[in-house]
């Protein structure tokens, strides 16, 4: 039953929420609304869950002085810490929880992505050979889009924005419209795999 | 001069990382403190964003997902302003919420701040509803009912008590959708907003993503859509107030340059290499 | 008389909103969803046929995957080299499709380092797909005849801010150095900078995503990447379990049936006949 009730679950509510989206009965608009409600009430007490894991985790491994333990105990210090300070003090503004979060979290956050620029950077160098002529191709399409999409490429040439703009909404729009038709159907087959019940891999059980 | 040449391709062939990633710092801080003034050209699908918002009667319903966090507020947060600028000029109510568990505060404080110029009020000119778990599941219960969905704000105050939500139950009694987003929302909202609702649904995302929403612009999913820094500039000129994204697109510029400059120093010694 | 109660708490909650709904409708379809309706009985039924072909005909092909057929070198290599598989199911929930599809394959994944008895690390950004997948690699270790190698703590819960997550993903790369790096599911802008650093600590590493605007990260920084659709033809391409085969096979007949509205919707345009596309919209 163990395995079971698991598969019955996901049918039974696939179903109902499927069943919602083109029957107007109330019984199914009222039985699809507490699925949905009960799937809000579980991921937000799932973040509970996932806070008392990564003490759990942590905490053993410090226990153990498992390699790198000392960025541990920073995790653990800091995932007391906040929380602490959001419960007692709040984390409303000018609060020191939102302050923290402003003034550090918040820069910390930003650098992590901009590291995407110098990433790029690198890939793209590491990348962008012209090999053969496809790759050509690749390369010089990917310096109209890259210079038509800033002002440096309407002051070269006026006419880079619109070519820009026509290789973005013509030929890349039909490969990436041929791969999200694709992948679109594949989420159909995984989903319709799902809702029938033959589709076990995620619970962990072979086909 | 040929153990010049073969030094020069060991040289750009073996290039360190590291000197890749100075060369774009060095081209990103320099036109921020020397200024180029590039002149800024505005897009069509910009364009259309701002004519639907500039369309709205006064006190009409807009919905703005704040569905960013942290990380991709450089590149959101000045198109967010630029939006939050209009919207409040033109007393519009705004309604904010968001997918992120972080980006409550982040709306909070942007919403305050901007609404505070134009003499807006909290919950009687806009409301933050906040962060509530459950990604698609949220967009799905709001169809039911955005009370239901969310009780109080995020101040914590009964949402049925706000005057800014009088008459507003799903997404049907709101006039535009405009959510900007780093992650997948805006295609849920396209699918159960806009399709389902008939919300007309705008969106701003980072430049990386402006691909793939070409789709749903060409479709009339997508109402109009600022993407980047380049679509904050745009935004920027339309309501005229240059800000950060303005300053920032020389930046930008000698970012791309840098990049294709570096690729083509590297594709010279490739095919000197290959020739050698 | 427990069960009794269960039920009235299912239902009597939402009373007053059903109560409300009765009033206002009496249909039993939607009519502005015929065409979805249509759309997915076209979808469903030619995927639905091939599933239950594929009771009857054992033999379906599926062509080569290199992505999956990879999956084998990488274990192999992380065997070799006695250094863990770090396996990065998507950034998003199990709510997501993509992210099912990751965890199927994190299931055949777990098998084979069960077998040859590698860790296997899995950091996730949520925590019902923790869960999820700690019961997957629990099942795939009890299936291999290993639960004495399963540890939960390393199937775990990192945060769920997006770009924090990517941080303690570069970190497991940077300070475990796994030899086969997987990241199969959701991603977004994160996919970059999890690949780029993997690709600098010299990791094999195999990509996944149905997402068009980061495959192009994925494939320069990555030795092998699952284009789109692969990633759901993953879990049949691995356990060749006939049924899977079987809806594989159907998703390619039902991409002729698009491919030919798509064909028809354009020589009906050029007609300046626009009904096809009026019906098609989704209302």
């Amino acid at each position: 039953m163990k395995k079971e009730l698991p598969i019955i679950l996901c049918v039974v509510s696939g179903w109902i929420v499927l069943l919602d989206f083109f029957i107007p009965k109330p019984v199914i608009g009222t039985l699809s609304r507490a699925i949905v409600d009960w799937t809000l009430i579980l991921s937000a007490a799932s973040f509970v869950m996932g806070g008392m894991s990564v003490f759990a985790v942590n905490l053993a491994r410090v226990r153990r002085r498992d390699s790198g333990a000392r960025y541990r105990v920073v995790v653990l210090v800091c995932l007391a810490g906040m929380a602490g300070l959001g419960i007692l003090g709040g984390i409303g503004e000018g609060t020191a929880y939102n302050w923290i979060f402003q003034n550090v979290q918040v820069p910390m956050e930003s650098t992590m992505f901009s590291l995407l620029a110098f990433f790029i950077a690198s890939a793209a160098f590491r990348a962008f050979r012209m090999r053969n002529a496809q790759a050509t191709v690749l390369l010089l399409t990917a310096a109209v889009v890259m210079l038509g999409n800033v002002p440096l490429g309407g002051a070269i040439w006026s006419g880079l924005p619109s070519l820009s703009s026509w290789l973005l909404g013509h030929p890349s729009l039909a490969a990436q419209r041929g791969l999200i038709v694709g992948a679109a159907v594949g989420a159909t087959a995984t989903a319709l795999r799902l809702i029938v019940g033959v589709e076990r891999g995620y619970l962990g059980l072979r086909q | 001069m040929n153990e010049r040449v073969r030094r020069w391709i060991e040289a750009v062939s073996l290039l360190d990382r590291r000197f890749i990633f100075v060369a774009i710092a060095v081209a990103v801080v320099a036109p921020l403190l020397v200024p180029i003034g590039l002149p800024l050209r505005t897009s069509r699908e910009a364009q259309a964003l701002y004519d639907r918002v500039e369309s709205l009667p006064e006190r009409a319903v807009v919905v703005l997902g704040f569905d960013y966090d942290p990380s991709s507020m450089p590149e959101l947060a000045p198109m967010t302003r630029a939006i939050l600028d209009h919207l409040f000029r033109k007393n519009l109510r705004v309604i904010a919420l968001t997918n992120y568990a972080q980006t409550g505060p982040i709306a909070e404080r942007q919403l305050v701040e901007i609404a505070a110029r134009f003499g807006r009020r909290p919950g009687v000119d806009f409301v933050n509803l906040g962060y509530k778990a459950g990604n698609e599941t949220v967009i799905l219960a709001v169809a039911n009912d955005f009370r239901s969905a969310y009780p109080v704000d995020h101040r914590g105050i009964p949402t049925d008590s706000l005057p800014v939500m009088a008459g507003v139950h799903t997404w049907k009694d709101a006039s535009l959708l405009i959510d900007i987003a780093h992650g997948a929302t805006t295609d849920q909202y396209v699918r159960i907003a806009g399709a389902r609702f008939g919300l007309p649904v705008g969106a701003g995302c980072t430049a990386v993503s402006i691909p793939r929403y070409y789709s749903y612009l060409q479709s009339g999913q997508l109402v109009g859509l600022l993407g980047g820094l380049q679509g904050a500039a745009e935004y920027e000129r339309f309501i005229r107030k240059p800000g950060f994204a303005s300053a920032g697109m020389d930046a930008q510029s000698m970012a791309h340059l840098a990049i294709l400059i570096l690729v083509a120093a590297g594709n010279a010694a490739f095919f000197l290499s290959r020739r050698r | 008389m427990k069960a009794r109660g269960w039920v009235f708490l299912f239902v009597a909650w939402p009373a007053p909103a059903f109560a409300q709904e009765a009033a206002r409708t009496s249909a039993w379809f939607r009519p502005e969803r015929l065409n979805v309706l249509i759309a997915m009985a076209v979808i469903c039924g030619v995927v639905a046929f091939f599933l239950w072909r594929a009771q009857r005909d054992r033999h379906l092909f599926i062509r080569k995957i290199t992505g999956l057929t990879a999956l084998d070198e990488a274990i192999g290599r992380a065997t070799e080299m006695g250094r863990p598989v770090l396996f990065v199911p998507g950034v998003m929930d199990v709510d997501r499709v993509e992210t099912i599809a990751g965890m199927a394959i994190l299931g055949e994944v777990a098998r084979k380092t069960a077998q040859y008895a590698i860790p296997l690390e899995v950091p996730v950004r949520y925590p019902l797909a923790m869960t999820t997948a700690q019961e997957v690699v629990r099942s795939a270790y009890a299936s291999a005849g290993r639960p004495d190698l399963f540890s939960p703590e390393r199937i775990r819960f990192v945060t769920d801010n997006l770009f924090a997550f990517a941080a303690a993903v570069n970190g497991i790369m940077l300070r475990d150095r796994p030899a086969a790096n997987l990241f199969l599911g959701e991603f977004y802008a994160e996919s970059l900078i999890m690949a780029e650093t993997g690709n600098t600590t010299g990791a094999i590493q195999i990509a996944g995503t149905a997402q068009a605007a980061q495959l192009p990260f994925f494939i320069t920084a990555c030795d092998y990447t699952l284009i789109g659709e692969e990633l759901f033809a993953a879990s049949a391409y691995l356990t060749r379990a006939p049924v899977l085969m079987g809806s594989v096979k159907g998703q390619d007949y039902a991409k002729v049936a698009i491919a030919a509205a798509i064909v028809a919707g354009v020589i009906l345009e050029a007609l300046g006949i626009t009904a096809f596309r009026e019906f098609l919209t989704v209302r």
